[in-house]
């Protein structure tokens, strides 16, 4: 056989190669459109619903695939603003931010939110842009919003889990965590109500 | 004429002390004597501090009886050489008028006009059940019950004692917490479990029967408490408290024979409170973006890219 025909078989094992990983790269990216979407429509959803609605609503009733809407978060600096999934699951993080552990909402002590780090910036893809002083919003179940400070930026290991527990007893606060440096470290950021 | 009134009183009243004195000493109580009902209907009886003592005793219907007058016989021995007055089978319907009893050695009186009641010895078969008692039907007293309930946020952990049956009968039982009436009956299981070889025969009998009777007149009196055995298990009563007394009757049935047991019990109890603490066995969650199809998809287009550098170069090459 000559080498033009090794060649030649090569190329074609490469080709079906590239389109099936091609194909894969496709979907992903579609999967993250669409979750990006419904998210954006869940959120859609509730300010119609509050638009049309005069008296304040009494509770956020919305789902994403079944998942339980238990808040909005909104950081205006990154322009992130997604629904917040009651669980925190490997198929709940690919469709929304969602609450890791801790209280409610709002709730006095610490609620810690987890996003993905995603590559194209959505999802917790910004925090790292983030600075000490920035303001997070959050919107709980009863759609009362309360604002929340940046105080502390810092990188942990996963098995580090004291970032769970409030720094200040008494306070709201709300702890990000997201992947950083792949899956080896977690950055964590701090906010507390703004107010106190 | 008072003065001398007064000293007749003191008199008489001295006179009648000396004679209930002189009337002790002579009756002497039947304590001093056990009596054991063999089961060849012979009986055997016991006289107290006497057991190694050759004495020779005598009996008569008449209370009054001169007793140097009487007949008297020698002490025999039973089958632990101890010394006894025999009463033969044969001559035991003497004893069903009032009979009383004079126990002699050489011409000291030991005993002087006891009243002698055959009715009241114990037998031989009671005698082997009082001392088996406790040891009649098998338990085990050392197992316990746990139970756990969460309360107001804490873990509520009880353990209380429990009886295990261990043989495979009918059981039924009554469970009686422990007052001064039943202490007794505790009181003469102690001493019946201290019992050694030095122990003698005459305070054997004495406490075996009396163990014996007061065991059947307590379980007597709640005859209307018998409770099935589930599970050949006995719990202790919810609302028993650490250390506390109880005394168990236990009573095996099969189709031909009946037991019944006692066990003295001392109630258990461990209490203990924990405050639940959720505790976090959990990694922060993964969120990183994976970009391994990208840098994958990147290598095969540039090794696409090589692979046609390459075939178009051996293309020019062959022309």
């Amino acid at each position: 056989m000559s080498k033009i025909k090794i060649y030649k078989i090569i190329l074609i094992c490469l080709i079906i190669a590239a389109i099936i990983i091609g194909a894969l790269v496709v979907i992903k990216y579609f999967n993250l459109y669409k979750n990006e979407t419904e998210a954006k429509q869940v959120i859609a959803n509730i300010k119609e619903e509050l638009k049309n609605n005069d008296e304040p609503i009494k509770e956020i009733n919305q789902q994403i695939q079944g998942n339980k809407v238990v808040g909005i978060i909104k950081i205006p600096k990154i322009e992130l603003e997604y629904p917040i999934l009651e669980t925190t699951t490997k198929e709940t993080l690919n469709l929304s931010i969602t609450k890791f552990w801790g209280n409610q909402i709002n709730e006095i002590g610490n609620v810690s939110l987890a996003g993905h780090n995603n590559l194209n910036g959505t999802m917790f893809g910004k925090t790292k842009k983030l600075q000490v002083g920035d303001v997070i919003e959050l919107t709980d179940i009863q759609n009362v919003t309360l604002k929340y400070k940046v105080f502390k930026m810092y990188i942990i290991d996963p098995n580090d889990i004291s970032c769970i527990l409030p720094e200040q007893e008494g306070t709201r606060e709300v702890t990000l965590i997201t992947c950083t440096n792949g899956n080896k470290n977690r950055l964590i950021v701090k906010a507390r109500e703004q107010n106190i | 004429m008072t003065n001398l009134k007064s000293k007749l009183t003191i008199i008489a009243i001295v006179f009648m002390l000396v004679l209930i004195a002189i009337q002790t000493s002579i009756f002497a109580s039947n304590e001093n004597i056990q009596i054991l009902e063999k089961n060849t209907g012979d009986y055997i009886i016991y006289v107290k501090d006497n057991l190694n003592t050759d004495f020779e005793f005598a009996f008569s219907n008449d209370k009054l009886a001169d007793k140097t007058a009487l007949s008297y016989y020698a002490a025999q021995e039973d089958t632990n050489g101890n010394k006894i007055a025999l009463v033969n089978s044969s001559t035991k319907d003497l004893f069903l008028a009032p009979t009383y009893m004079w126990v002699r050695v050489g011409t000291d009186y030991i005993l002087e006009c006891v009243e002698i009641d055959l009715a009241k010895a114990i037998n031989e078969n009671d005698l082997q059940i009082a001392a088996n008692l406790t040891k009649i039907i098998k338990v085990d007293t050392t197992k316990t019950n746990t139970t756990e309930e969460t309360i107001d946020g804490k873990k509520v952990t009880t353990t209380v004692g429990k009886v295990v049956l261990m043989g495979e009968g009918e059981y039924s039982y009554i469970l009686i917490k422990e007052s001064e009436e039943y202490a007794k009956l505790r009181d003469l299981a102690t001493r019946v479990s201290k019992f050694n070889s030095e122990t003698d025969m005459y305070t054997k009998i004495q406490v075996y029967t009396e163990f014996f009777n007061k065991s059947k007149e307590l379980v007597s009196k709640n005859t209307n408490e018998w409770t099935k055995v589930e599970n050949n298990e006995i719990l202790q009563p919810e609302d028993s408290e650490d250390g506390e007394k109880y005394i168990l009757w236990i009573k095996e049935e099969n189709s031909t024979t009946e037991k019944l047991d006692i066990q003295f019990l001392t109630s258990y109890k461990e209490y203990s409170e924990e405050k639940i603490v959720e505790t976090i066995t959990t990694k922060l969650p993964v969120t990183y973006d994976n970009n391994i199809l990208l840098i994958v998809l990147a290598i095969l287009v540039v090794a696409i890219i090589v692979v046609c550098i390459r075939i178009k170069m051996l293309n020019k090459r062959e022309k």
